[in-house]
């Protein structure tokens, strides 16, 4: 029945959550041995009716006739990866390489800057301004 | 149905001498439900999940290690919150102390 596939479906996503999603696979490069790790988040819905499709006219319809079904079916999902780390393995030592996003960093902090300059008016404003 | 936590220890991979076992955390939720009629069904299901990573433990003859995995762009992202929130609370105070003063 399509509702037990569809359910199915939404049931496998806690199989699908497994370690290799966010550890990816290894690469060797040189001495070292490197694995990319990363973040990831994903969702999606599904939906599904079935029923009678009148689309033979009452007064047309002879007996024994069976009624039409009609069904539809619709879903939607998203994914994000974002990568966090690279695992460095040599003979000697395993280092853990963070990657940080600049970009984000500084449109936030170009963010903070003007909230702090505009905090900082008011107040001046508050102790010199006019009282 | 509903919200679940888990931490799943990966398969251990071997590199060398040593044994790396991967650790992550996963949240995952869904909900279902449908309703049967007696001229037809419908349904829906709907499903997330957030996979974190955790650690890797490390497994050398000299011994284990647990090396953290952390998202340092998060980290710099909620050091500047809290600088934006600490501020005005700081500078408000200031303006309050020169104001009392007078």
């Amino acid at each position: 029945m399509e509702l037990n596939r569809l359910f199915d479906t939404v049931d496998r996503v806690q199989e699908n959550a497994t370690v290799g999603a966010v550890f990816g696979p290894r690469t060797r490069v040189g001495e070292k041995t490197i694995f990319p790790i990363g973040r990831v988040a994903y969702g999606f819905g599904l939906g599904f009716g079935q029923g009678p499709a009148p689309t033979t006219p009452a007064s047309e319809a002879t007996e024994g006739d069976e009624p039409e079904v009609a069904t539809g079916s619709g879903g939607g999902g998203g994914l994000s990866v974002q990568p966090l780390a690279v695992l460095e393995v040599t003979a000697e030592e395993t280092t853990l390489k963070p990657i940080v996003d600049n970009d984000k960093i500084v449109r936030m902090g170009m963010c903070v800057g003007a909230w702090v300059v505009f905090c900082l008016t008011r107040v001046l404003v508050k102790i010199f301004g006019r009282h | 149905m509903g919200i679940k936590v888990r931490l799943v220890e990966g398969t251990p991979v071997i590199v060398g001498q040593k044994t790396l076992t991967p650790v992550m955390r996963a949240f995952t939720w869904t909900k279902r439900q449908a309703t049967v009629r007696q001229d037809g069904a419908s349904g829906f299901g709907l499903a997330a999940a957030w996979l974190q990573p955790v650690a890797v433990v490390e497994e050398t003859p000299d011994g284990q290690r647990r090396i953290p995995i952390r998202d340092e762009t998060s980290r710099a992202m909620f050091r500047l919150l809290a600088i934006a929130l600490a501020v005005p609370v700081l500078l408000g105070l200031l303006a309050w102390l020169v104001r009392a003063k007078d």
